[in-house]
C-alpha cells in the first residue's frame, strides 16, 4: 500500500497542493492571498522539475495494476503540469475577470490535473472512469467561475449538460465492456479479446465508450459544444480545456485503442480516418468566418483534433510519436495566443479579434508573440506546428505502403493544413494592419507572465528548430504501447 | 436477470431522455436526477440475474456471490451523479437569478447565430 | 568548406534578425551594418566556386533532426553556386541601393534590413539545400520573408492585398512542392538530392506516384515564378518598396521557380509530361505576360509582367531541353538579372525623385540624370535584344534554340517558335516606350513641380549592372570560362562558345526583323498614345482571385451557420441522434448478422421473471410516467422521489443492500436541494412556463428520440441478458474477500482496498462540486434594485437579508 503511494506520488503532490492552496486561502490576510497564484505556480514547476527525476524504466504499477507509471504516462504527466503551470500564470493575469475566489481557482486547476495525470495511467475502466470525472466536474466548475458573468453561466450550463450526457455515454459503455467480458483491466481485456469471437456486444460498449472520449476530444460528431464552450469560458478556462481536457481524450484514446483492444483497433478499418478528415474539416472550415478570438479558437481546437486523430489512424509508432511531438508543439503555442489575449483584453468579456489591431504598435512585443503562436499554429515552418504536421504528415505516408487509404488521408491533412493557414493569418493581419482600436497602450506586463511568454516562445521556437530531445521522448512513450 | 428490468431500464431512459430535450431548465433537471437512476439500473442489470445468488457478503452463506464490482462501480456513479446534480441545482438557480427565466430557448435567445459569426 | 557555407548562409540566418534591434540604437545607419552580410556572403561562395574537387567533395554537412535522419546538408554544385552568386552579387547592389533609397522619410530600418538579410539567408539556403526537407523548409521561409518586405508599407491598402496574394499562392503551392517531396521519397527512398541526382528515378511500377509528384513538384515551382495561371500575385507584389521589388521580384526569388525546374531536370526529362506541361504553360504565359506588359502603364508593373514573361521562357526553355542537357540556360538568366535588376532599379530612383510611378505622367528626365539616362538606354536595349548586349546574345541562343527545338518536338516546336517570335516583337515595343517615355520626349509640369535629384551613389548600381551587360554583350568570351566551370553533368551539355557574330545566319535575320516589327509595333503605339492599351477584365486573374477567396468566406459562414447549434435544446437532440445511429445501427447489425432475434432474447428473459421484482418494476416506471405526465413541479417532484425510493427497493430485491443504503440518503438530499430551488422561483416561473410549447414537430422528434433510446436501451440489456456469461473479475473479488481483504462485505472491500483509488476520485469530486457551488451561492451579492423585488427570495448563505440592510 505504502509503495503504491509512492508510486501515485506525483498526483498525491499534486492534489496536496490543490488542498494547501486552499488552506492557505482560509489563513492568510487578504493583501497576500494574491501571492497564491506565484506559489501554486512555483510548487507545479518544483513537481514537474521532480517528475524528471523519475526513470520510465522498469514500469511500476500501483493499486492491482490499475495504474502504470510508464514513458507515456511521464510525457503526458509532464504534458498537464507544463500545462496547468501556464494556465496559473495566465488566471493570475486574468485576476480581474474573477469577482472573488482566486484561490480556489488554482485548486480547482491542481483537482483537474490530477485527474488528468491519473487518466495518464489509467489501465483500467474504473480509474479511467474516475479520473475523467475529476477533471470534467472540475471543468463544470472552471467554466462558470466568473459567476457575475451571464455568459460563462451559460456555458457551464451547457458544458454540464453535455459533459452529463458523454459520461453517461462513458458508463453504459463500461458497463457492456464488462457485461460482454467480464473484466475492466485493460491487459486482461487485450488478452481476452484476442481470443473472443462473439465480440460485438464488446464493439457497441467501445463505440459507447469512444463517444465520451469524443466529447473530451472535440472530435466530430461529438464536438459541437466546443465553440459555445470555449467563448463562455474564462479565457485561463478555454486555454486549460483546450490543452488539458483535449490532451487527457488523447492519452485515455490511445490507451483504449492500443492497450485494450488493439485487436479491435487493427480491424476498425477506415473508421478513424474518416473521423479525422471530418473533424478537420469541420474545425478549419467553421473557424474562418469567426470574429471572437475564443470562438475562432474553439473551431481551431476542433480542427486539431482531427490533426491528431490523424496519428491515430495510421496505428502507428510513427502515428503516435507524431501525436505526442505535435500535442508538446500545441500547448506552448495556444498558451502563448490565450497569454497574449489576457494581457490585452485583462479580464474583459469582449474579445473580437477586430480589438486586436493596432497591436503591432501598441505592444510589440506582445504582438509578435501572438504572431509566433498563430503561425505555429498555423503550421509555419520553421515552428513546432510545423514540424507535428509534418511528422502526422509522413507517418500517414509512411503507413500508406500498407494502407493505401492512408494515402488519402495524408493528402486531405495537407488541404485542411492549408486552409488553416488562412484563419490563423486573419489573426496576424489584425494585429499589424488593422485598424486602431481601443485603448492606447497595454498594461504593464508582469515578471511571470513576462516568463511564461518567453518559455512559451522558446518553446515554439525550440522545437521546431532542434526537435531532437522531445521527439526522442515522444517516440520512446510512443514505443510503449507496442504497435 | 429478467425481462422486467430490461423494460423497466427501457421506460426510464425513454421518460429521462423526453425531459432532457426539454426547453425548461426544471425539466432538464427531473430528466437528469431520473438519468442517473436509470443509469444504475443499467450498470446493475449488468451483473446478471441475482436469483439463486446471496448478497456480496461474504461468510453468510454458502451459494455464490453476486457481482460485486458493478455495485462498486454504481456507488461510485451514485456519488459523482449526486455531485453533478447538486451543482447543477445551485448553477441553474444562480442562473435563474441573473436571467429571471427557466426556459433554456428564452435564456439564450439574445444569442442569435447570426451575431456570432 | 563548411566554415565558408556557414558564413553565406548561417551568418545572416542567425545574426540577421538581431538587426531589428540594432536599428533602434542606429537608425538608418544599420544599412550599413547589414551590408556586410551580402558582401561577405558573395565572397564565401566566390571562394566555394574557386574550390576544384569532385562533386562528392561539395556536400556539408551539420546534424539537426537524426532521429528522423534529416542534416542540414548543403551540396554546393555548380548550379547553385550560379544561383548562389546571382543572389548574393545582387545583394550586395541591392543592399548599397537601399541605403540610399530608404530615406529618413521610411520608419523602421533596423525591421527593414533585418527582413531583407533572413530573406537573402533563406534564398541562399534554398539554393544550396541538399535535403528536400532543407530545401523546402527556405523555400517557405523566402516566401514568409518576402511577405514580410511586401507588407512593410502595410499603412497602403494596395500593399497589404499584395502582401496577401503572394503569401497565399506561394504558400499554398509550397505545400504543394512538399506533398511531391514526400512522393518522391516514398518512390525512392531518400531525401538527399546528390543520392537521387546519382541514382536517377527508378522506372516501372512507381509511373503513377511519380507523375503525381512531377506535377506537384512543378505547380509549387509555377506558383513561385508566377507561372500561369498564378501569375497574377507579382505585379500586386510590386506595392514593396523598390529595392525590395528589384530583390524579390526580378532578380532572385521568383527564379526559385526556374532553379527547382532546372535542379529537377536530370531527374524528370525523360518523363512524357515534362516536355508539354513546361512548355505550354512557359510559353504561353511568355506571351500573356509580354501582352499585359504592352498594355501596362505603371512603371514597376511593366516590368514585372515582362519579367513574368521572361520566366515563363525560362521554364519552357527547360521544358524543351534535350535528354542530353540544355547549353545557355545560365545565359538567359544572367543576361535577364542584369536588365531586369537594372531596370528596376533605374525605375526606383524615378519613383524615389519625382514621386510618380505612371509612365504616362513622366518624360524628359533624360536632360536632368543623363547618366541615369545612358544607363537606361543600355539597359532597355538588353531588354529588346540590341547587338551589342548580352540580350542579344541571348536572343541569338534562344532564336537558335527554338529553331532547332522545331523538328523533335513537332507541333509543341512550332508553337514554342511562335511565342518566342510574338513575345520578342512585343518586348522591343515595351523597352523601347520605356526609355523613350521616361528620359525623352517634353518634360510635363508634375516633373518639374515635384523633381529632386537623387543622390549619385543610388544611381550607382544600375550603373554597373548596364555596364555589365554592354561588357559581356561585346566580349562574350569573359563569360565563357565562369559558366563552364559552374557546368553541371546532366544538365548541361557541352556549349558552344559565345561570340557576338555568328555570321549572317537565319537567326540573325530573324533577330533584325524582330526589331523592325517592334519599332513598328512601338511607332503605332506613340502615335496613337497607347490609348487602346487597357488590360481586359478578363486577364485580371487578381480580380478573381479576390472574388473567389470572398466567395470562400462566404461559403464557410453559410456552412457554420448551417452546422453551428447554440442552445443545449438544439444540439441535444443531434448528438443523442448520432449516438443513437452509431450503437443501435451496430446493434440492429448484430442482431442481423447473428441470426440471433429479439423475440427469442425477450423469451429467454422472460423465464426468469421474478413477480415481486416486476411489481416494483411497475411501480417505478409507472412514477417516471407521472414525472412526464403531470404538469406541476411539485407533483413532478413527488413523482420523481416515489421512483428515487422505489428504485432503493428495487436495489434490495437486487440484492445490493449498500447500494439501497446510499441510494436513500442521496435521494433524501436530491429531494431537499431540489424543493428548495423550487421555492425559491415565484408562481410566474411555472405559469410562463407551461405557455410556452414547442412546435408539434419538435415535439415528434423528441418523442421518437426518447422511445428509441428507451427501446435501444432495453435491447441491450436483453442482449448482455441473452449472452453466456464471461468469467467475471467481480466474481474472483468476491472470493476473495475475505482472504485478502479480511472483510466480508464484498462492495466495501473492493470499493476501499481493490478500488481504494477510486474512492479518493470521488471524493474530491464532491469537493470540487461543493467547491462550485459555495462560490456560486456565496459571491451573489444583488444589486438593489433586485432587493426591492422582494420575493425572489434570500439566496441564503452569507448574503445580507433585505431587511437587515435598510433599517
Amino acid at each position: 500500500m505504502v509503495n503504491d503511494l509512492a508510486v501515485i506520488g506525483l498526483e498525491l503532490a499534486v492534489v496536496f497542493a490543490g488542498l494547501g492552496v486552499l488552506l492557505a486561502d482560509l489563513w492568510l490576510p487578504a493583501a497576500r492571498r494574491p501571492h497564491l497564484a506565484l506559489v501554486t505556480a512555483w510548487v507545479l514547476g518544483l513537481i514537474l522539475l521532480a517528475s524528471f527525476g523519475i526513470e520510465a524504466e522498469p514500469v511500476r504499477t500501483a493499486f492491482g495494476g490499475m495504474y502504470r507509471l510508464d514513458a507515456l504516462a511521464l510525457f503526458f504527466k509532464r504534458f498537464f503540469l507544463l500545462a496547468a503551470l501556464l494556465v496559473t500564470v495566465v488566471a493570475r493575469e486574468f485576476r480581474e475577470g474573477f469577482e472573488a475566489g482566486h484561490a480556489e481557482y488554482h485548486a480547482l486547476t491542481c483537482f483537474a490535473l490530477a485527474g488528468m495525470m491519473l487518466a495518464a495511467s489509467a489501465q483500467h475502466f474504473a480509474l479511467l472512469f474516475v479520473a475523467l470525472e475529476l477533471v470534467t466536474v472540475t471543468f463544470y466548475v472552471l467554466v462558470s467561475f466568473p459567476r457575475r458573468r451571464v455568459t460563462a453561466l451559460e456555458a457551464g450550463v451547457k458544458y454540464l449538460i453535455l459533459g452529463a450526457l458523454a459520461s453517461a455515454f462513458l458508463v453504459f459503455g463500461i458497463a457492456l465492456v464488462y457485461a460482454a467480458t467480464g473484466t475492466l483491466a485493460f491487459e486482461a481485456l487485450a488478452g481476452r479479446l484476442e481470443t473472443f469471437t462473439g465480440n460485438r456486444l464488446v464493439l457497441a460498449g467501445l463505440l459507447l465508450v469512444g463517444a465520451g472520449l469524443g466529447f473530451k476530444l472535440a472530435a466530430v460528431p461529438f464536438q459541437i459544444w466546443a465553440p459555445d464552450v470555449y467563448q463562455g469560458a474564462p479565457f485561463p478556462t478555454t486555454a486549460f480545456l483546450s490543452v488539458g481536457s483535449k490532451a487527457t481524450g488523447v492519452v485515455l484514446l490511445l490507451r483504449v485503442l492500443f492497450e485494450a483492444v488493439p485487436s479491435l483497433t487493427a480491424r476498425s478499418g477506415p473508421l478513424l480516418s474518416v473521423l479525422a478528415g471530418l473533424t478537420m474539416f469541420y474545425g478549419v472550415l467553421g473557424a474562418i468566418p469567426q470574429r471572437s478570438l475564443r470562438r475562432l479558437m474553439g473551431y481551431s481546437s476542433i480542427a486539431n483534433a482531427g490533426f491528431l486523430l490523424v496519428g491515430f489512424a495510421t496505428r502507428s509508432t510513427e502515428g503516435v510519436g507524431a501525436v505526442l511531438f505535435y500535442l508538446a508543439g500545441y500547448v506552448f503555442a495556444v498558451l502563448l495566443v490565450f497569454l497574449v489575449a489576457t494581457l490585452v483584453w485583462r479580464g474583459a468579456e469582449a474579445d473580437e479579434i477586430a480589438t486586436l489591431g493596432g497591436l503591432g504598435r501598441r505592444a510589440p512585443a506582445l504582438a509578435a508573440s501572438l504572431t509566433l503562436g498563430a503561425a505555429s499554429l498555423a503550421g509555419i515552418p520553421p515552428l513546432a506546428g510545423f514540424l507535428g504536421k509534418f511528422l502526422l504528415i509522413r507517418a500517414a505516408v509512411l503507413g500508406g505502403a500498407e494502407n493505401p487509404a492512408l494515402y488519402w488521408l495524408a493528402a486531405i491533412t495537407l488541404v485542411a493544413a492549408v486552409v488553416a493557414i488562412y484563419y490563423y493569418f486573419g489573426l496576424v493581419r489584425a494585429v499589424y494592419w488593422g485598424e486602431e482600436a481601443g485603448s492606447a497602450s497595454v498594461g504593464p506586463v508582469s515578471r511571470s507572465a513576462r516568463a511564461a511568454l518567453v518559455a512559451c516562445a522558446a518553446g515554439v521556437l525550440g522545437l521546431g528548430v532542434f526537435p531532437g530531445p522531445v521527439l526522442g521522448w515522444a517516440r520512446l512513450a510512443a514505443r510503449g504501447l507496442g504497435l | 436477470m429478467s425481462l422486467e428490468t430490461a423494460l423497466l431500464i427501457g421506460v426510464l431512459f425513454g421518460c429521462a431522455t423526453w425531459l432532457v430535450l426539454h426547453h425548461s431548465f426544471v425539466k432538464i433537471l427531473f430528466g437528469f436526477v431520473l438519468l442517473s437512476n436509470a443509469a444504475n439500473l443499467f450498470l446493475l442489470s449488468m451483473s446478471g440475474s441475482p436469483d439463486g445468488r446471496e448478497a456480496p457478503i461474504a461468510g453468510q452463506t454458502a451459494g455464490p456471490l453476486v457481482d460485486p464490482l458493478p455495485q462498486a462501480l454504481i456507488l461510485t456513479a451514485i456519488v459523482i451523479g449526486f455531485g453533478v446534480t447538486a451543482y447543477l441545482v445551485i448553477l441553474l438557480y444562480r442562473l435563474f437569478l441573473d436571467q429571471k427565466t427557466t426556459n433554456a430557448a428564452e435564456l439564450f435567445a439574445e444569442q442569435d447565430t447570426s451575431e456570432r459569426t | 568548406m563548411k566554415w565558408a557555407l556557414f558564413i553565406a548562409v548561417g551568418l545572416p540566418l542567425l545574426v540577421g534578425p538581431w538587426l531589428g534591434l540594432l536599428g533602434r540604437a542606429l537608425g538608418r545607419r544599420v544599412g550599413w551594418v547589414a551590408f556586410a552580410f551580402p558582401v561577405l556572403s558573395t565572397a564565401a561562395l566566390l571562394w566555394l566556386a574557386a574550390r576544384p574537387g569532385p562533386a562528392a567533395a561539395r556536400i556539408s554537412e551539420w546534424p539537426w533532426i537524426p532521429s528522423l535522419g534529416i542534416p542540414l546538408a548543403f551540396l554546393a554544385d555548380g548550379l547553385a553556386l550560379f544561383f548562389g552568386l546571382i543572389v548574393s552579387g545582387m545583394g550586395v547592389l541591392v543592399f548599397w541601393y537601399a541605403n540610399f533609397y530608404l530615406d529618413a522619410h521610411y520608419r523602421h530600418h533596423g525591421r527593414f534590413y533585418a527582413y531583407l538579410t533572413l530573406f537573402m539567408a533563406a534564398m541562399l539556403g534554398t539554393v544550396l539545400a541538399n535535403h528536400l526537407l532543407l530545401l523546402f523548409v527556405f523555400w517557405e521561409l523566402t516566401g514568409l520573408a518576402s511577405f514580410l518586405l511586401i507588407g512593410f508599407l502595410h499603412e497602403e491598402e494596395a500593399s497589404r492585398v499584395g502582401a496577401r496574394q503572394a503569401l497565399l499562392v506561394t504558400g499554398f503551392t509550397g505545400l504543394l512542392l512538399l506533398a511531391g517531396i514526400l512522393m518522391v521519397r516514398q518512390v525512392t527512398g531518400t531525401f538527399a538530392l546528390d543520392e537521387l541526382l546519382r541514382a536517377g528515378l527508378p522506372a516501372g511500377a512507381h509511373r503513377g506516384w511519380l507523375t503525381a509528384a512531377l506535377l506537384l513538384l512543378v505547380l509549387g515551382a509555377f506558383g513561385k515564378s508566377a507561372q500561369f495561371p498564378f501569375h497574377f500575385w507579382l505585379p500586386n507584389a510590386m506595392a514593396a518598396p523598390t529595392p525590395v521589388s528589384a530583390y524579390l521580384h526580378s532578380a532572385t526569388m521568383v527564379k526559385l521557380g526556374v532553379f527547382l525546374c532546372a535542379r529537377l531536370f536530370p531527374l524528370f526529362v525523360a518523363h512524357e509530361l515534362w516536355a508539354p506541361l513546361l512548355s505550354w504553360i512557359g510559353f504561353g504565359t511568355m506571351v500573356l505576360g509580354a501582352v499585359l506588359a504592352l498594355q501596362s502603364h505603371d512603371l514597376k508593373a511593366i516590368l514585372a509582367f515582362s519579367t513574368v514573361s521572361q520566366l515563363g521562357y525560362l521554364i519552357g526553355y527547360y521544358g524543351l531541353g534535350a535528354t542530353a542537357g540544355v547549353e545557355h540556360d545560365y545565359l538567359h538568366i544572367l543576361n535577364h538579372v542584369l536588365y531586369k535588376g537594372g531596370l528596376f532599379m533605374i525605375a526606383g530612383v524615378v519613383i524615389h525623385s519625382t514621386g510618380l510611378q505612371d509612365i504616362r505622367h513622366l518624360g524628359g528626365l533624360g536632360r536632368r540624370l543623363p547618366w541615369l539616362a545612358g544607363a537606361g538606354a543600355v539597359l532597355a536595349a538588353t531588354m529588346a535584344g540590341v547587338i551589342g548586349t548580352t540580350g542579344f546574345l541571348s536572343k541569338e541562343m534562344m532564336l537558335k534554340e527554338i529553331l532547332e527545338a522545331l523538328r523533335p518536338h513537332g507541333t509543341l516546336g512550332s508553337y514554342a517558335a511562335g511565342c518566342v517570335l510574338v513575345t520578342s516583337v512585343i518586348k522591343v515595343a515595351f523597352a523601347a516606350r520605356f526609355f523613350t517615355n521616361v528620359f525623352l520626349g517634353p518634360e510635363p509640369a508634375a516633373v518639374k513641380a515635384r523633381f529632386h535629384a537623387p543622390p549619385l551613389p543610388l544611381q550607382l548600381p544600375p550603373l554597373l549592372l548596364a555596364a555589365a551587360a554592354i561588357g559581356f554583350g561585346v566580349f562574350p568570351r569573359w563569360l565563357d570560362p565562369a559558366l563552364d566551370a559552374l557546368a553541371v553533368p546532366g544538365l548541361h551539355r557541352p556549349a558552344d562558345h559565345l561570340a557576338l557574330w555568328h555570321g549572317v545566319t537565319l537567326e540573325f535575320l530573324t533577330s533584325l526583323g524582330v526589331l523592325v516589327l517592334g519599332a513598328g509595333l512601338y511607332g503605332f503605339g506613340q502615335r496613337t498614345a497607347w490609348r487602346w492599351a487597357r488590360i481586359s477584365p478578363a486577364l485580371r486573374f487578381d480580380a478573381f482571385f479576390e472574388a473567389g477567396l470572398g466567395a470562400f468566406f462566404r461559403f464557410t459562414r453559410g456552412l457554420t451557420r448551417t452546422l453551428q447549434a447554440d442552445r443545449p435544446v438544439s444540439y441535444l437532440p443531434v448528438v443523442l441522434a448520432f449516438a443513437l445511429t452509431l450503437v443501435g445501427g451496430w446493434t440492429a447489425y448484430a442482431l442481423f448478422r447473428s441470426g440471433e432475434a429479439l423475440p427469442g432474447w425477450v423469451s429467454e428473459a422472460a423465464r426468469g421473471v421474478d413477480w415481486l421484482r416486476a411489481f416494483a418494476a411497475g411501480l417505478i416506471a409507472l412514477a417516471a410516467l407521472g414525472v412526464v405526465g403531470v404538469r406541476r413541479w411539485t407533483t413532478q417532484v413527488i413523482a420523481l422521489s416515489v421512483a428515487g425510493f422505489l428504485t432503493t427497493f428495487y436495489f434490495v430485491l437486487h440484492r445490493a443492500p449498500d447500494l439501497a443504503l446510499t441510494q436513500i440518503l442521496v435521494e433524501v438530499v436530491t429531494l431537499i436541494l431540489v424543493l428548495l430551488l423550487l421555492g425559491r422561483f415565484p408562481r410566474s416561473a411555472e405559469r410562463g412556463e407551461r405557455t410556452w410549447r414547442p412546435p408539434p414537430g419538435r415535439r415528434l422528434l423528441n418523442g421518437v428520440l426518447a422511445v428509441s433510446v428507451g427501446g435501444l436501451m432495453s435491447t441491450l440489456v436483453l442482449w448482455v441478458n441473452a449472452r453466456p456469461a464471461a468469467e467475471r473479475v467481480g466474481d474472483r473479488l468476491a472470493a476473495q474477500t475475505v482472504d485478502l481483504a479480511e472483510g466480508t462485505n464484498a462492495v466495501n472491500t473492493t470499493l476501499v482496498d481493490f478500488r481504494g483509488f477510486d474512492t479518493l476520485g470521488e471524493i474530491t469530486v464532491l469537493l470540487i462540486a461543493t467547491l462550485g457551488a459555495l462560490g456560486l451561492l456565496m459571491r451573489y451579492k444583488r444589486t438593489p434594485e433586485e432587493y426591492r423585488q422582494g420575493p425572489l427570495g434570500a439566496p441564503g448563505m452569507g448574503v445580507h437579508h433585505p431587511g437587515e440592510d435598510r433599517p
